[in-house]
Formats: structure tokens, C-alpha cells, sequence
């Protein structure tokens, strides 16, 4: 017994020498400071698990509340960014309309449109450039996809535009094809209508009505209005109800020309 | 078989015991050392069983590993002449044994506790494990050795 007694001891000596001087140490103390780490995490959230909950809910309810407000700012970046599109798309057609032959003899202005409220009641716009760019009354404004109007208003910084539809306007048209002349004047409503039309000038529904240019306000062949009905009257003519080119909901940026 | 897992679960609620003490009360307290104490005292446990509840002893605590065992073998070269008086004693000399020898084990981790520069010593851990742990886990290892075969025979 003695004998083991003294072999016990030396493991004990070379286990106590194992543990400090090697690796064993330091993965025991590793190991128990894991697993007491642990615990006291266990048991914390155990003992707190109440006010855990609550916090959560609250934390969850102000997470969603923030994820609504972020929601809707990322609605409004994407509409101005779309805008923004929009208007650099329209900056780049206006520009390109002034390398256009057709604009030779005439003074070119990009504006920037205004919806107001006269764009909804009284088919007209704002424009915001007005004497101080050398805007005149009477002036024409087209856009890439046809003729918008005529300026009805200046003032220095701005302009009011009518469009082709107001009742007040009218305009000296020819049909695409067969270069039959006619008068049109705005029909409201975003149509144009077009009366005494000869019924040898061979109109077409879908035909497309352009400028003269036989007045000195819009360049020959610019777009105007697509015939959209034709009916005949007792008068012994034909009367045409046309629709703009121009979708002015989409309009931001518009050319102004001016006769030199 | 029964002895034996009675044993595995007394074991167990001892780490566990040990384990929640130590580490979310002030005291630190060394129940594997009270159970071995009792043990050698008590003389019907195998060296096999005392050398593995050592190494445990250790394995569970801030000890270095070996450190119990060295105690266990030194304390029991004197503890083998007072088995049979411990037997014969009444609770309270029996505790009273038991304190000595547990001291005697204190003694020997601390001093290879201080010549390993990794020395903890706490008076009232002292008191704690003296006055309460050691008297509960006496009761508890002689609750389950009486019903050790040899103790029956010497008991009959």
C-alpha cells in the first residue's frame, strides 16, 4: 500500500506540473469560464425574462413605426428621382429640338413648366421664364412631340401658355397626307375640333394634322393633333374631332420660339 | 448497481451544488474534498473510487489538477489507524474527526496552493463549508454506506 501511496503522490506532482506548464490549464479555464458565462446568461434571461418580453414588444413596435416612416421616405426618393429622370429626359429632347432644321429662323428657350391651377381648369400653364429671356405674346411652344400652345401672358420672370385645346385658341392646320388646309380651334377637354373641313380633302380618322407654316408663329410640319372622329354636318362640310399630340400630364420642360 | 447510481446521483447533485455555490453566492466551498474526507474515514470505499472522486474534485474547481489527490493519499496515511474508532464514535466525535481531517486536507491544498502561486483562502468560505456543508454531506455518505455490504456485516 505504501508503494502505491508513493507512485499516487508523483502522479499527483506530475499532474499539478501537466496542468500548470502545459495547454491543460489554459482549456480548463477556457471550458469553465464558457460554461459560467453561460449560466449566468441562462439565468439572467430567465430572471428577466418578463421585462425581456416587454422591451421586445416595445423595441418591435418602434422598429415597425420606423419601418413606416422609412417606407414612406423611400416613396418620396423614388417619385423626386423619377421626376428627376423625367425632367433630365426632357431637358435632352428639348435640347435636341434646337439642332432641328425646322427651328432655323426661330429664337429657341428651354422653360421649365408650372402646373398650376389653370392647368387643370383652364388648359393653360406656367412657365418660368418670361420678358427677362425675351418671351413675347404670341410666341409658339412645342415640345419632341408636337405644338402645346401659344403664350397668352408674359410677365418678367414668367409666362402663362395656352395650350391647343383651350376653346380661345385656334389654328391654321393641314392634314399630313394630303396637305388639305383648315382651321382648328380647342375644343376643351383635351380635344381639338376642326370645322367646315371640304369633303374632297379625303380626311382619315387617325390622320395627322400639322403646322402650315404659313403663319409666322410655328415652323411647316410640326405635329398638332390626331383625328380621332369625323362626322358630317347639314352645312354640306365635314366637322373632325381631334386629340392633341401632346400628353401634357407628361410635360415638364417645354421649347419657346420666337420668330427672329 | 442501485449503490452505484445512488452514488452517480449524489455525485451529480454535488457538482451541481458545488457549481451554483461558487458561482453565484460569496462562498467557494470544496464538497468533493468534504466527500472524500468522509470517505477515507469511513475506510469501505476503494482507492479506484477515492482517486477518481479526487481527480473530479479538481477537474470541478480552480485547483490544479493532482492537487487533491496529493492531499487525499497524505491525509490518509493517518487516517487508516481511526477508521475503526470513527466507527464506533457518536455523531458528534464523529464531526469532530471529520473537521480535523478536513483541515488537514485544507491545509495540504493550500500549502501546494501557495508553492503553485495559486493560493485562495477565504475565512468565512472556511466557516461555511465547516459548520454547514461538511456536517450535510457527512450525513448524506453515511446514509449511503450503511447500506454498503461491508458495513452491514460489521453493523450486524
Amino acid at each position: 500500500m505504501r508503494f502505491y501511496r508513493f507512485w499516487l503522490i508523483f502522479l499527483g506532482i506530475g499532474l499539478i506540473s501537466l496542468d500548470k506548464f502545459s495547454f491543460v490549464g489554459f482549456a480548463r479555464d477556457y471550458v469553465t469560464i464558457f460554461i459560467e458565462k453561460q449560466v449566468s446568461l441562462s439565468i439572467y434571461r430567465v430572471r428577466n425574462y418578463p421585462l425581456l418580453l416587454i422591451l421586445n414588444t416595445q423595441q418591435q413596435r418602434e422598429l415597425a413605426k420606423e419601418n413606416a416612416d422609412l417606407q414612406k421616405k423611400v416613396e418620396q426618393y423614388s417619385v423626386m428621382l423619377q421626376q428627376s429622370q423625367n425632367q433630365n429626359i426632357e431637358i435632352k429632347n428639348a435640347s435636341m429640338l434646337k439642332d432641328d432644321v425646322v427651328y432655323n429662323n426661330f429664337q429657341q428657350t428651354i422653360a421649365k413648366a408650372i402646373l398650376d391651377v389653370n392647368f387643370f381648369a383652364n388648359n393653360q400653364v406656367l412657365i418660368d421664364i418670361g420678358s427677362n429671356k425675351n418671351i413675347n405674346l404670341g410666341d409658339a411652344v412645342v415640345n419632341k412631340d408636337g405644338v402645346i400652345g401659344q403664350i397668352n401672358s408674359v410677365n418678367k420672370a414668367s409666362a402663362q401658355l395656352m395650350f391647343v385645346t383651350n376653346p380661345d385658341f385656334k389654328i391654321y392646320l393641314q392634314s399630313k397626307t394630303t396637305k388639305a388646309k383648315m382651321l382648328a380651334q380647342g375644343g376643351g377637354h383635351n380635344s381639338i375640333i376642326v370645322n367646315y373641313i371640304d369633303k374632297s380633302d379625303n380626311l382619315q380618322v387617325g390622320d395627322i394634322l400639322e403646322t402650315t407654316g404659313l403663319d409666322d408663329t410655328y415652323p411647316m410640319g410640326i405635329p398638332v393633333a390626331k383625328v380621332t372622329k369625323i362626322f358630317y354636318e347639314n352645312n354640306g362640310f365635314n366637322n373632325a374631332v381631334c386629340v392633341p399630340v401632346v400628353n401634357y400630364n407628361a410635360m415638364q420642360y417645354v421649347l419657346v420660339l420666337h420668330k427672329e | 448497481m442501485k449503490n452505484n447510481l445512488k452514488y452517480l446521483i449524489m455525485l451529480l447533485a454535488a457538482v451541481f451544488t458545488q457549481f451554483m455555490v461558487n458561482n453565484f453566492t460569496i462562498f467557494y466551498v470544496d464538497i468533493f474534498g468534504a466527500v472524500l474526507v468522509i470517505a477515507l474515514l469511513l475506510g469501505s470505499y476503494s482507492w479506484l473510487f477515492l482517486i477518481c472522486l479526487s481527480l473530479l474534485a479538481d477537474l470541478l474547481s480552480h485547483w490544479y489538477l493532482g492537487t487533491h489527490l496529493i492531499g487525499m493519499v497524505l491525509i490518509s496515511i493517518m487516517s487508516d489507524k481511526i477508521v475503526n474508532f470513527y466507527r464506533i464514535s457518536n455523531p458528534l466525535n464523529k464531526f469532530v474527526i471529520a473537521v480535523f481531517y478536513y483541515l488537514l486536507l485544507f491545509f495540504i491544498i493550500v500549502l501546494i496552493g501557495f508553492i503553485t502561486k495559486k493560493v485562495f483562502f477565504s475565512v468565512t468560505s472556511l466557516l461555511f463549508q465547516i459548520f454547514v456543508v461538511l456536517p450535510i454531506v457527512q450525513l448524506i455518505v453515511h446514509a449511503l454506506a450503511k447500506k454498503n455490504k461491508s458495513n452491514s456485516l460489521f453493523y450486524e
